[in-house]
């Protein structure tokens, strides 16, 4: 009767970890399907242009020409170009800003700080990862967007500069996290090493630890560019958004990024971009 | 297909920030190295 009992426990444990178990890889699955999912499904979307419309990848890589038609008939130009280049613009000139303070502040915080203030600064550059980027855009529309106006010859103060400052300060942190944790991991006997071969504290960094922490400064600084590249609203906030070739610092454009976020919501289904206008004429009359 | 010609070249804009993204991605896991194995190689 006992037995019975422990066995008839002992099954019903096991049944809950096989569901447990079920459920966990089931997750599991599904999170690593999901971004093909996302993928097959932007295929699906994003080929249209090229197999519905009859446009080739080169017009819209190439061409400057971005007049799409807001209609199921299509018949416009879908050159990107400008959007592309002002994508690539803007995060060059962000990692030419932001990875030298990065990687001195890394520097300091792996090499230099002592461990009460490193227990102190690391917070805080870590917290910097946690604004949200509307905090980023509106500290830029309202504080350096009119700063830059007054320091510099620019009609509108909303420019590719202002851009990049902006994201600069978004990807310090993180390319500044991921350099103090490579600098962190190279091991102490290292520095060691190299201070009993006579090397000073310099010396020592600049031939021992960043050539050490090389790959983790470089993922730092990739995934740096990856944030910037994907940052819609506080760019959109500050770069003027001039369907234009960025070709001064001092003038507007417009990303891959802000184009999206502004244009996704016009054009629907077929002919929407049309339908703002009701309002509008509603307001005028 | 549900969209006009405007919406499609947005989604191939969107497809493109993809790729890029993919390809960083790519970038990082073969180029870069988990800096915390430098501690366990050591």
């Amino acid at each position: 009767m006992i037995n019975e009992k422990v066995t008839q426990k002992l099954v019903q444990v096991h049944r809950k970890e096989t569901l447990s178990q079920s459920v966990i890889t089931a997750c599991g699955i599904a999170a690593a399907l999901l971004p093909f999912l996302m993928a097959a499904f932007l295929l699906v979307k994003g080929s249209g242009t090229f197999w519905d419309f009859g446009h080739s990848i080169t017009e819209f890589l190439f061409s400057a020409q971005w007049k799409p038609s807001d209609t199921m008939e299509g018949g416009g130009q879908v050159g990107a170009a400008m959007f592309i280049s002002g994508s690539l613009v803007t995060c060059f000139l962000s990692l030419v800003f932001a990875l030298p303070v990065s990687l001195a502040a890394a520097i300091y915080m792996s090499e230099m700080a002592s461990p009460a203030v490193q227990r102190l600064i690391r917070p805080v550059v870590e917290m910097f990862t946690g604004i949200p980027s509307v905090i980023y855009g509106w500290v830029g529309l309202t504080v350096l967007v009119p700063f830059l106006r007054k320091i510099f010859p620019m009609p509108f103060g909303f420019s590719v500069l202002a851009a990049s400052l902006v994201l600069a300060v978004m990807i310090f942190p993180v390319i500044t996290t991921m350099a103090a944790d490579a600098m962190l991991a190279v091991p102490k006997s290292w520095r060691d090493a190299s201070y009993g071969l006579g090397a000073n504290r310099w010396e020592t960094i600049r031939n021992v630890i960043l050539p050490a922490a090389q790959r983790g400064i470089f993922t730092g600084v990739v995934l740096g560019l990856a944030r910037a590249l994907g940052e819609a609203l506080a760019v959109a906030m500050v770069i003027g958004q001039m369907k234009r070739f960025p070709t001064s610092l001092f003038m507007p454009a417009s990303t891959m990024t802000t184009v999206i976020a502004n244009d996704m919501g016009g054009p629907w289904k077929a002919g929407n971009t049309a339908q703002p206008c009701g309002p509008w004429a509603c307001c005028c009359l | 297909m549900e969209g006009g010609e405007y919406s499609a070249a947005l989604w191939t804009l969107g497809l493109l920030l993809f790729v890029i993204s993919f390809i960083l991605i790519f970038i990082i896991h073969t180029f870069g190295k988990d800096p915390l194995k430098l501690k366990e190689e050591d």
